[in-house]
């Protein structure tokens, strides 16, 4: 398991091998530091599996400011070259949904990431 | 009133004007200026979490602001009450959104601050609002 930030804000990433899911769970305001690591970690995660699926609980993320956006961006713009079967995010809060949605529009991946309700 | 309940009802008019200035695109600058920009202010929205200190409630505030459209005008705030203590004060009242997004009533609590002479919102908080959640929801989808 990879783990950033702290018990105020981070996020872990680590491998549940007999689903092929990398699972991310992330809290928080992230600093900057935290939000540099953030999609480099997800998306090494998850060219380490074929095929796999990604679930992100993001129970307890707040909005983030520009550069937990940006890691986002990053991520989200990532996927289509990752293969993956399937990307879900749980639990956001309804302005964080808020914010990843137009994520997910601009980078073009809203058909690829599925929100649903608790973790 | 008081000429400085009168300052404090002014501050806290403005932080609604900055509201709407927000929601209909035409940015932020209304808002950041209506608020102490200090790690002790808070924040709790009709939709999400607390925000605590001025980062996380500005940064709260741009979520908003991204689905700022001249469409989306109308809402204000009606029965504003001003309670002063020093340099401290809160204000009550109904904020009613604007038509798009259902004209939901929502009570609302502000606390200003006077510093240097000039009062500035350090707390917001307004009821949870459902509907204001899902019709941005709709926007995100829709945009």
């Amino acid at each position: 398991m990879a783990h950033f930030g702290n018990d105020e804000a981070g996020f872990s990433v680590w491998l549940d091998d007999p689903t092929r899911t990398v699972r991310v769970k992330a809290w928080g305001f992230w600093t900057p530091e935290v939000a540099a690591e953030f999609a480099r970690s997800v998306t090494e995660a998850c060219r380490s599996v074929q095929n796999a699926n990604l679930s992100m609980d993001l129970t307890g993320l707040k909005p983030q400011r520009e550069e937990g956006q940006a890691a986002f961006a990053a991520m989200m713009g990532a996927l289509p070259r990752l293969g993956l079967s399937r990307a879900s995010i749980q639990g956001a809060n309804p302005l964080t949904k808020l914010q990843l949605l137009r994520i997910a529009k601009e980078r073009a991946v809203r058909n690829l990431v599925h929100f649903t309700g608790e973790p | 009133m008081t000429p400085e309940e009168e300052e404090v009802r002014a501050a806290t008019m403005r932080f609604y004007a900055a509201i709407e200035d927000m929601i209909t695109g035409k940015g932020l600058q209304p808002m950041r200026a209506a608020w102490h920009q200090t790690p002790r202010v808070t924040s709790g929205h009709p939709a999400g979490e607390w925000a605590y200190g001025w980062d996380e409630v500005a940064a709260s505030w741009e979520v908003f602001a991204s689905f700022g459209a001249a469409e989306n005008s109308g809402s204000g705030v009606r029965d504003l009450r001003v309670n002063l203590y020093g340099d401290i004060a809160y204000t009550t009242g109904i904020f009613v959104a604007s038509p798009k997004f259902g004209s939901a009533s929502l009570s609302v609590t502000n606390i200003l601050h006077r510093v240097d002479g000039v009062w500035k919102i350090i707390h917001h908080h307004a009821d949870k609002a459902p509907v204001i959640a899902a019709e941005l929801e709709k926007m995100a989808e829709e945009s």
